[in-house]
């Protein structure tokens, strides 16, 4: 979005693509940010809004890449538009019909703690403010019943009908802003597999803070609803773990899983968080404040040590950690714990990057031109890289790098209209 | 099926049940089990320090010896099995030990030589079905914890023998004899091994972990097949009842007692009498066994 902006108001023309239905990608399923604690959605949505309004922005959300062909400055794009099911020229965003369907099912967007219908937006606030319906869950896309969206809907803006389709756009640039995914709990074992209802990952926990969020902002156990006392915070979950895990630090976790802690102690007034870590990694403007902080005011409890397991017992969590700074092993009866998982790229990028002829590493993250001087460029010109899809990074870095992604197609395009306007004058 | 044995130090002596009740189910199941000649001890450790050769001479003897004798290998104990298989790992991968080593002992190597655990051929050559086929007796469900302690499964890359942190195949096999798996925590927990020599209270407090864990969980019996796990679990429970004079106690067998008595082997190859914990109660009580004439 950074640089969807920034080179619309240089005067390009843009066109951005996501496959989700709506814009804003991660940010949208934050409650907080570190290190002011501001609403994750007041940030954003101004962003949101000036992308979906900017005259030089085109919006293809719903779409994925089918097709790369020709090379620095006229790349031929084609996209396919996924079918939606609802037609979006006739569509009011009055989200009756979100209201009505009757069938829930585990939504993606609240990783595992809450259900979505059918027929949805990401969130109230969405860009654009239409919604799909999701083929494998629609009963009447599976099973022939129910049609209550088409029913209620003032436009009459259903269209069971729809198909895939595809569209070209021809651009002189790329950038790639897929951002990023986390680490499956089910592979994680010793931490229960994703088999134990009350242990979830930092995402999830965030959709558990927010206002908009499945449980309204208050923080409550998955398994029985109730408002757990005691949180165990895992930093560096399947992160700087070499022998089986993902060997890189995913730098963000040191600064959510303290806001967290935080933002559960604002919450829950009596209850005690406890952070398992190795290092604390707070290397951002006002973030070694907002992690003192989170220790002196807000008590939250740092036990540097790693967690060998945790087990269900009863109907608390056992953790088995250390302290090492006192040299003794740690048990916790915990009501709740929060991993913080490693980010990894997001699903479908490596099949992206060889239809754009990129590199990605062993990790699949986009591989820069130079570790240092050539941060965003991909190594092929004319296709640029922006965000945490070249690794991970937090929404200040990535915004910078958004920033700077623009810039290197406007000195691009810039170049290429000087040499045709002076060849043109000679 | 064929397969070599190797019995090992114990299962000769303190853990005759264990040996007995096997041999004896491995007949009726099809697995023919002929004893390695010459076997010796199989050292009972890996070695910790990579360059400790001379650790690895017992185990890798016993391979060549194998590897002469024939194409497979089964054993019992989970120490063998655990000090077998990471041997026989590092034979398979390293080159440059395997060289010295067989060199020494003047043996050779063959490519290919499979050593499986009883258990492992059960599931994977005979089938949990088979097995199934062949129950006699009807454990009236009995509630079953599996013991698999560590040495069956750890370290992960070396022993491949089931999930290192949701093992299913004793639950598997508890089931095709027709008790009732019972899931618990402590399942892959350490039963305090030689600690039980070194820092007796130690592994009194492992063995106590881990039985009220499983009691908790609704056990009745406890199954291992490690001679250790059941010294541990087993003999030292007259310990726990000392320090914790509220344990109650709990039967614990080897897998192949159970085996045995739900193919309905006679009495005395099931051995429970080396039991330190009785099981003959339990059974009698849940119906298992006829107090009286049932013999």
């Amino acid at each position: 979005m950074t640089a969807a902006i920034d080179l619309g108001n240089a005067g390009y023309e843009t066109v951005l693509v996501d496959r989700l239905p709506s814009i804003g990608g991660r940010m949208l399923q934050l409650s907080e940010t570190f290190p002011t604690l501001d609403c994750a959605q007041c940030t954003l949505t101004p962003k949101t809004v000036e992308t979906g309004q900017h005259p030089n922005v085109r919006l293809r959300t719903y779409c994925e890449v089918d097709k790369v062909e020709g090379a620095v400055g006229h790349f031929k794009v084609t996209l396919r538009q996924k079918a939606a099911y609802v037609d979006w020229d006739k569509c009011t965003g009055c989200g009756l019909c979100q209201e009505k369907c009757p069938k829930k099912i585990p939504s993606e967007f609240e990783r595992g703690v809450g259900l979505g219908k059918a027929i949805y937006t990401l969130s109230p606030q969405a860009v654009p403010n239409k919604p799909v319906i999701d083929p494998d869950a629609c009963r009447y896309l599976t099973e022939g019943k129910c049609r209550v969206c088409e029913k209620v809907c003032p436009a009459e803006a259903i269209d069971y009908e729809q198909k895939d389709s595809f569209l070209v756009e021809d651009v002189g640039a790329i950038i790639v802003a897929t951002g990023f995914d986390l680490f499956p709990l089910s592979e994680i074992g010793e931490y229960g597999g994703g088999r134990i209802p009350d242990v979830i990952e930092g995402l999830a926990f965030e959709r558990l803070l927010s206002a908009s969020g499945p449980t309204g902002g208050e923080v409550r156990r998955p398994s029985d609803g109730q408002i757990p006392k005691d949180i165990v915070f895992i930093q560096c979950t399947a992160s700087r773990d070499p022998d089986r895990y993902m060997p890189y630090c995913s730098r963000v976790c040191c600064m959510y899983t303290a806001k967290h802690a935080r933002l559960y102690k604002h919450k829950v007034h009596d209850g005690r968080s406890y952070i398992f870590y190795m290092d604390i990694r707070s290397m951002g403007k006002g973030y070694e404040e907002f992690v003192q902080q989170g220790m002196e005011e807000d008590g939250i409890c740092y036990l540097r040590g790693r967690v060998s397991r945790l087990f269900q017992d009863g109907d608390k969590i056992r953790v088995w950690g250390v302290d090492t700074l006192t040299g003794r092993k740690i048990e916790i009866a915990a009501d709740m714990v929060v991993l913080a998982t490693a980010i990894t790229p997001s699903k479908g990028v490596k099949a992206l990057a060889e239809k754009l002829h990129v590199v990605t590493d062993e990790h699949g993250f986009l591989t820069e031109a130079h570790w240092k001087t050539h941060p965003v460029e991909s190594g092929t010109e004319g296709i640029y890289f922006a965000g945490c899809s070249q690794g991970p990074k937090d929404i200040a870095d990535t915004v910078a790098h958004g920033s700077a992604a623009a810039s290197k197609v406007q000195a691009l395009f810039a170049n290429y209209r000087n040499r045709a306007s002076l060849s043109s004058e000679g | 099926m064929d397969y070599l044995y190797f019995p090992g130090c114990t299962l000769y002596t303190k853990a005759k049940n264990l040996d007995t009740a096997a041999r004896e189910c491995a007949k009726l199941v099809g697995l023919e089990l002929r004893e390695l000649p010459n076997w010796t001890c199989c050292g009972a450790t890996f070695p910790l320090a990579t360059d400790n050769l001379m650790a690895l001479l017992p185990p890798s003897r016993i391979l060549a010896n194998a590897m002469k004798e024939g194409e497979n290998l089964t054993t019992l104990c989970s120490v063998c099995f655990n000090v077998l298989r990471r041997t026989l790992h590092l034979l398979e991968t390293d080159a440059e030990k395997r060289e010295k080593i067989f060199d020494f002992i003047e043996m050779e190597y063959s490519d290919g030589f499979h050593l499986r655990h009883y258990l492992e051929i059960l599931r994977d050559e005979i089938g949990f079905d088979t097995v199934g086929e062949h129950v006699k007796r009807d454990l009236k469900g009995l509630k079953v914890a599996p013991f698999y302690g560590c040495m069956l499964l750890r370290p992960f890359e070396e022993m491949r023998f089931d999930d290192k942190e949701n093992p299913r195949i004793f639950e598997d096999f508890l089931r095709s004899i027709g008790s009732e798996p019972v899931d618990f925590p402590y399942k892959i927990e350490c039963c305090g091994s030689f600690q039980s020599v070194g820092a007796p209270d130690v592994a009194t407090e492992c063995g106590y972990s881990i039985l009220t864990s499983a009691m908790r969980n609704g056990a009745e019996a406890v199954v291992t097949t490690c001679p250790l796990c059941q010294f541990n679990l087993d003999t030292k429970q007259k310990e726990m009842k000392e320090k914790y004079l509220d344990f109650s106690g709990i039967p614990v067998l080897y897998f192949s007692q159970l085996m045995g008595l739900s193919f309905d082997l006679p009495r005395e190859t099931l051995d429970f009498a080396r039991n330190d914990v009785d099981p003959l109660p339990l059974l009698e009580k849940k119906g298992v066994i006829d107090g009286g004439t049932d013999r």
